[in-house]
């Protein structure tokens, strides 16, 4: 229970778990332990596998990272002696330098590498032992995180010509307070400067959402409350300036009618705004008391100061584009979540929602029933249907003007027993900062105007192959669906964002021990 | 380069109509071989010493996996024999065996089909002959060599005598212990069993490298007694040496290929992203310099290796200057377009049938190979198979071929579709060429317009009745022709 509360504040912590697979490799058997997408802020330059290979004394091992690029040849490879319990969490590549974040999970310290974009070792910083509660939020999150799914919550994030931006979290020793921490490393690991937890802040636990990044700010919600168990949270939207080092600003969510909860939301450089998206409840309702009332667009200066505001009834405004009731409820039964806003290069909004609902779990009540109600078991006896992806698209003037739906089949998540208890659209955030939704990641066009969204379909019949969604939005304007049959009955497999007008397809054979991979281009 | 190709091509069979393929018919002497091979693994088992009886088993596994192997490539048809390139290349190996008595045994010659520039002797008196070898040699000469050096590789056993050290290396006492001690180390078990790895093909290649230079002198010996000047073995190596630089270096040049009828070609899709600056060059990657893993002694070494030799000898002779027969050499880059659409490789086929079309633009195969190659291209994005087809640009291609795979990279399949049916409204016209009707029509069905393409399939089907092609445009076109 603790532990997966703790879950909320460390959201922007959650690594990609990876495979852990043997593959044969010159007659000896290595481990592969984490693999990943290497960025440069918007765009895939290529992927990266980190394997242990042998044991090189009593502390320590070899480890092998091989550097792949956009089109999945391989390119480059480093081998580093490092202590056991070494894994590679993150790595990220801003155009100029490529940056590792290690994790000694014996010694429950960080080691960070930095190579220039030709190889050349810049710095190796090893980062102190950290508090013992910050590894137990952080192995948390590394273990509730789906495997299959490459979160978008990177804590290593490129920012090209400039350096790496790490979003965390710390506990401050004095004051044991637990909040969101933003630090700035130049290419040779230098800590140019870093936003921590403020002493001064009233609330004992924060957490963050990141919503959006570039070079210039850092957008997200800042969640917080007294108690590690409580459920009465305060949020600000926080807004930080990575050039200056410092919060932009920090602006409520409220006005004297509506609370809204963002769930997306980007910087619109041309307007000099920021604009988030969420669905809005009455003032006086707590967060997450599930009755929302429709879904709202807000803009603000780059001082915080509201620049326009858009509600967008269920009733009055939505229900002439998509058929939902009073409380959000879509025709049979569900509710509209957004998973993520943008704007396109030529001013259109967006946003990527997936309709859900919540039922009983089979399994969960099972258990139950069972243990004649006396189970503390893992699964709740909620579960969630998810159903349709939706693409809301919204005019300038933020009114909505088109709401597309794609079937994608329908699945049902068993939720771990905790969660059950939960409003909904707090269930909502958990599962979308742990990857249970059906939505992957989006990947935009060089130029900005298309886009791709990767989600899971669900088969009707659980013995055909695989599939996985790809929605091409193209230049022209319209949605192209691509249906990607995973054909080759692997072991596992593992979906990656790719350069665009691809999806990068990682198979693992266990029989074989073989692990193949390639980009594979989408039809539009 | 160009040109100098289409001059050549006025000679002898002409390519700059049409081209027939090469067929699979006559199943004869697939038979014979594959009887061969295995009597001469039978015998090879029943002559080993009483020595060598515990090895048995192990000679059995090996011989039986080399027999799969050869029995596999014929059955996915890698190999000809019966064609006009493989009675070419016949020719001139029956010209070196008359002239050198010591060769002794039946030979058997076969054309492999692989792009990749090489011969091999499989040491069972069978030699193999890649297509990507033949279409770079430029006279008789030059194949003679390649032909001497592959009999003497037969002739003194040199298969038998690397695969007699492998066993007696991998059952040695000392070798499983070593190996056991390497694998089983507590600290750097891997580093110690590459480095272990590493000392064992050092000594086999540096055995392997050594044949090849015995090689070498014994083929430029047979090849100077056979009537050919011993320069042409100099040439074949210098050219091995350059064997990475592509045959047609020209720039492929898309616009006039493909744009025209109010149709242009997006020079956007020629470009491409830089690659990544951290790599290792291919010779790293793969240890192609490394003395640890070549085969092959430098091309350089063995030039001046035959030049030595040469020094030594009084007899000489001046034949073999003569242009290969019928361009043969040609031919092979006509059947390396074929081998790739065979395998399903269809973006490196369209590569070569644009290369190739350059210098033979109204070659009617050429046209069809590049229809059918893109609407099958097209297929694969639709199938989402695309990247089991085509290959990904990469640091490590030519600046040409990575320049056509950031085209079939970057284009979109509805603008694919566009080129295709434009392509074929260009080039395909009204034609009575079987192949190119086909290719005709697969891409007029990927047009917005697909009303005449049931008229099409139906007159085709009537034309050509039974064929693959007329089962292939009646199965997938007239049912799948509206999902498009």
């Amino acid at each position: 229970m603790k532990r997966t509360l703790l879950m909320l504040f460390v959201l922007a912590m959650l690594a990609q778990t990876g495979y852990s697979q043997k593959t044969k490799e010159n007659g000896t058997v290595i481990k592969l332990i984490n693999k990943g997408v290497l960025m440069d802020g918007k765009n895939v330059k290529g992927y990266y596998s980190f394997y242990q290979i042998d044991k090189a004394d009593k502390n320590n091992n070899n480890y092998e990272c091989d550097i792949y690029d956009d089109n999945f040849n391989e390119v480059n490879s480093f081998e580093i002696k490092k202590p056991n319990y070494f894994t590679l969490r993150e790595a990220a590549f801003n155009g100029d330098a490529f940056l590792f974040l290690f994790l000694d999970s014996k010694k429950k310290a960080e080691d960070m590498i930095s190579f220039d974009a030709k190889g050349k070792m810049l710095k190796d910083l090893y980062l102190p032992a950290m508090d013992m509660m910050m590894y137990s939020m952080m192995e948390s999150a590394m273990k509730e995180s789906t495997s299959s799914k490459m979160n978008e919550n990177d804590e290593i994030n490129s920012v090209p010509g400039k350096g790496f931006l790490r979003m965390g979290t710390e506990i401050d020793n004095k004051s044991k307070r637990t909040g969101f921490s933003l630090t700035f490393y130049t290419n040779d690991l230098v800590k140019k400067w870093a936003i921590l937890p403020e002493a001064t802040d009233k609330h004992k636990y924060e957490g963050y959402q990141p919503m959006y990044y570039d070079s210039k700010y850092v957008m997200g919600l800042i969640m917080a409350k007294d108690k590690i168990a409580g459920t009465d949270f305060e949020y600000d939207l926080t807004v930080y300036d990575i050039e200056a080092g410092k919060k932009a600003f920090a602006a409520t969510l409220k006005d004297d009618r509506y609370s809204v909860v963002p769930t997306g939301g980007f910087y619109d450089a041309d307007n000099h705004q920021f604009v988030v998206c969420g669905e809005y409840t009455d003032k006086q309702e707590k967060l997450g008391n599930g009755r929302s009332n429709g879904i709202a667009l807000l803009a603000f200066d780059e001082t915080g100061k509201p620049k326009a505001t858009k509600y967008m009834s269920w009733t009055k405004d939505l229900n002439k584009l998509i058929s939902v009731d009073s409380k959000g409820k879509i025709a049979d039964g569900g509710y509209v979540g957004v998973q993520k806003m943008f704007r396109t290069a030529d001013g259109k909004i967006f946003a990527i929602a997936e309709q859900y609902k919540k039922e009983a779990s089979a399994a969960g009540v099972a258990m139950a029933v069972l243990s004649m109600g006396q189970s503390a078991g893992r699964q709740s006896v909620v579960g969630i249907k998810l159903m349709d992806l939706m693409i809301l698209e919204f005019a300038p003037d933020f009114s909505i003007a088109k709401v597309s739906s794609f079937d994608k089949g329908e699945r049902h998540i068993d939720l771990p027993a905790t969660l059950g208890y939960y409003p909904l659209n707090i269930i909502s955030l958990f599962m979308r900062t742990w990857g249970y939704f059906d939505y992957n990641f989006l990947t935009t066009s060089e130029d900005g105007k298309g886009f791709s969204v990767c989600y899971d379909i669900t088969n009707k019949k659980s013995s055909d192959p695989p599939k996985v969604g790809n929605l091409v939005y193209t230049p022209e304007g319209a949605f192209s669906p691509n249906s990607i049959e995973i054909k080759d009955k692997p072991t596992l497999y593992n979906v990656l964002p790719a350069k665009w007008g691809y999806l990068g397809v990682m198979e693992y054979y266990s029989k074989e021990k073989k692990v193949t991979r390639r980009v594979e281009k989408l039809d539009y | 380069m160009a040109l100098c190709v289409s001059a050549k091509a006025q000679t002898g069979y002409s390519y700059k109509e049409n081209y027939t393929p090469f067929a699979f018919a006559d199943t004869s002497y697939k038979t014979e071989v594959l009887k061969h091979v295995k009597e001469r693994y039978v015998f090879l088992i029943d002559s080993l010493s009483k020595k060598s009886r515990d090895k048995k088993k192990l000679y059995e596994t090996i011989f039986s996996d080399r027999y799969d192997y050869i029995k596999s490539e014929f059955d996915d048809n890698e190999f000809t024999w019966d064609d006009s390139l493989s009675l070419y290349l016949r020719g001139i190996l029956n010209k070196l065996i008359a002239a050198n008595p010591e060769i002794s045994g039946k030979k058997y010659l076969l054309t492999f089909r692989s792009s990749v520039p090489n011969a091999a002797s499989t040491g069972d008196g069978i030699i193999l002959f890649n297509l990507g070898l033949l279409n770079r040699l430029r006279n008789e000469g030059e194949v003679a060599f390649v032909l001497g050096h592959e009999l003497a590789h037969d002739k003194y056993d040199h298969v038998l005598q690397s695969l007699v050290k492998y066993v007696q290396t991998v059952t040695d006492r000392d070798y499983k212990e070593k190996f056991e001690a390497a694998a089983t180390s507590e600290y750097n078990a891997h580093h110690k069993l590459i480095q272990f790895m590493n000392g064992m093909l050092f000594s086999f290649n540096r055995h392997s490298r050594d044949h090849e230079s015995e090689a070498d002198s014994i083929g430029a010996l047979w090849m100077i007694k056979a009537g050919y000047n011993p320069e042409y073995a100099i040439s074949a190596l210098q050219l091995l040496d350059s064997v990475d630089r592509e045959k047609y270096a020209d720039t492929i040049n898309y616009n006039q290929i493909f744009s025209g009828n109010g149709y242009a070609f997006n020079n956007n899709w020629l470009q491409g992203t830089e690659f990544m600056q951290w790599y290792k060059s291919k010779e790293e990657l793969t240890g192609e310099n490394n003395d640890t893993v070549k085969t092959h002694p430098d091309c350089k070494k063995r030039i001046a290796g035959i030049r030595l030799l040469l020094l030594k000898q009084t007899a000489t002779a001046t034949g073999g200057n003569t242009s290969l027969e019928n361009n043969i050499n040609l031919r092979a880059d006509f059947e390396i377009v074929q081998h790739f659409y065979d395998d399903g490789l269809y973006g490196a086929s369209l590569y070569h049938s644009l290369q190739l079309i350059q210098v033979f633009p109204e070659n009617a195969y050429l046209k069809a190979m590049i229809e059918k190659n893109l609407y099958f291209l097209y297929r694969s994005i639709k199938d989402h198979d695309f990247s089991a087809h085509t290959d990904a640009p990469s640091p490590y291609f030519s600046k040409n071929y990575n320049r056509f795979l950031f085209f079939i990279n970057n284009i979109r399949s509805s603008e694919l579709a566009a080129l295709a049916t434009n392509f074929c409204k260009k080039n395909g016209g009204q034609s009575n060429d079987p192949q190119l009707e086909y290719g005709n029509i697969l891409c007029l069905s990927l047009s917005p317009d697909k009303t005449s393409v049931e008229t099409l399939v139906s007159d085709y089907t009537h034309k050509h009745p039974g064929t693959k092609e007329s089962k292939y445009l009646n199965e997938k076109l007239l049912t799948t022709k509206n999902k498009n």
